[in-house]
């Protein structure tokens, strides 16, 4: 069982991480804002509007921000199915995609399309873009990672003074649903499960750059 | 998967794995200059731009744009120190040009926001190794015993913010010495 000391130690400390994670993301998502008032200087008043407008509604903390990523591990988890499926020679009908996800994948990718027009609208606009971009993908990744920094922490904590094998299983239960980058998966395999990563690492943080 | 022969030999591997994992978001930040280096491109690309500028103006932006080009060309780390006198640099340009100004203040206090958070990554990892290490001597849970606790966690940091969220988990946390801002390097 876990020690009643060590119990309030870790209560304190996961949320020491939490708002940590917090303040760092914040700070980050400043940052973006300050290349954005540098790279919308060189653009007209539609395709500023657009970017700023994009920037919003990606990473204000919103249902869409948050449910992107649950996406992404959806998709995932969608073409695992599928593969296993096929593999055993069933018929792949039967799987389908959740009403919602299909709502936020497909607003997803009228996101997608309103980035493309502001390239379109000028052809110089991609190199100006593409600070911008990088630095939002950068935003993007470092509040995921925390995120799911935290998650495995709290899990860790939760099941502490359990049997290691439980705590370990929980854990790999939460890090398997909520990795989403080649990045994490890559140094967690080796360094935690001390094993090989798989083959095969999909990452989902390169999708703001492959939108250019 | 190996299971861990103990809960605190664990708890080591999924420190580790923090540390690896932040010290690799770290080094993306580093992409920041190359998104400075980019930004600057455009700026001494827009003929209008250009056009209104003074002489001197303009070669003290294309003197800043090709120092980041050397470090890029050469596959040089961009460490704090380099970022330091890179945003230093990027300062003085505004002080003395101030035609730009509106272009180097948000590069300057975008270098600003990732020297800090590249700082409080390194503390956090610096943080766990405290809260193991701590686990580890079982104190008796009192209050005294969680604030000295807190303390201690306090020693490693170097910012305002995190600070605040110690005091906040924390209550009745004090410190007695100020961070040390004198190495902030912004329109002071």
């Amino acid at each position: 069982m876990t020690n009643q000391s060590t119990s309030s130690l870790d209560t304190a400390m996961i949320t020491v991480i939490e708002n940590m994670a917090r303040v760092m993301t914040e700070i980050t998502n400043q940052s973006v804002n300050e290349i954005l008032k540098i790279a919308t200087k060189f653009m007209d008043d539609t395709s500023r509007k657009a970017l700023e407008d994009f920037h919003k509604l990606y990473f204000s903390g919103d249902d869409l921000s948050a449910k992107k990523d649950d996406i992404n591990s959806d998709v995932d988890l969608l073409f695992e199915a599928i593969q296993k499926t096929l593999a055993e020679g069933g018929d792949t009908d039967n799987i389908q995609e959740s009403e919602e996800d299909k709502t936020v994948r497909l607003g997803l990718a009228a996101l997608q399309k309103q980035l493309e027009s502001i390239v379109q609208l000028d052809l110089g606009m991609r190199e100006k873009l593409v600070p911008a971009i990088m630095s939002m993908q950068f935003e993007d990744a470092t509040r995921q990672r925390l995120a799911h920094l935290v998650e495995v922490w709290k899990t860790a904590a939760t099941h502490s003074g359990e049997s290691v094998a439980t705590i370990q299983n929980a854990v790999h239960e939460k890090a398997n649903a909520i990795f989403s980058s080649a990045v994490e998966r890559g140094l967690y395999f080796p360094i935690v499960l001390q094993e090989p990563p798989p083959v095969h690492l999909s990452n989902n943080e390169n999708w703001l750059m492959n939108l250019l | 998967m190996k299971i861990a022969s103990s809960e605190p030999e664990y708890l080591e591997r999924l420190l580790n794995y923090t540390d690896a994992c932040l010290s690799a978001t770290c080094k993306e930040a580093e992409k920041s200059v190359e998104i400075v280096a980019k930004l600057l491109d455009a700026l001494t690309q827009d003929i209008a731009r250009i056009s209104s500028m003074s002489q001197d103006t303009v070669s003290a932006l294309q003197s800043v744009r090709d120092i980041l080009r050397e470090s890029q060309s050469e596959n040089k780390t961009m460490t704090a120190v380099g970022l330091r006198s890179l945003a230093k640099a990027l300062s003085a340009m505004h002080k003395e040009h101030h035609e730009i100004s509106d272009v180097i203040a948000p590069l300057v206090t975008t270098l600003q926001f990732q020297d800090r958070v590249r700082q409080q990554m390194e503390n956090l990892v610096k943080m766990l190794r405290i809260w193991m290490e701590y686990r580890t001597k079982n104190p008796e849970n009192t209050e005294e015993n969680l604030l000295e606790f807190g303390s201690v966690l306090g020693k490693p940091t170097t910012t305002d913010e995190e600070r605040e969220v110690l005091k906040q988990v924390f209550p009745g946390l004090t410190f007695s010495e100020k961070i040390d801002n004198s190495d902030d390097f912004f329109f002071s």
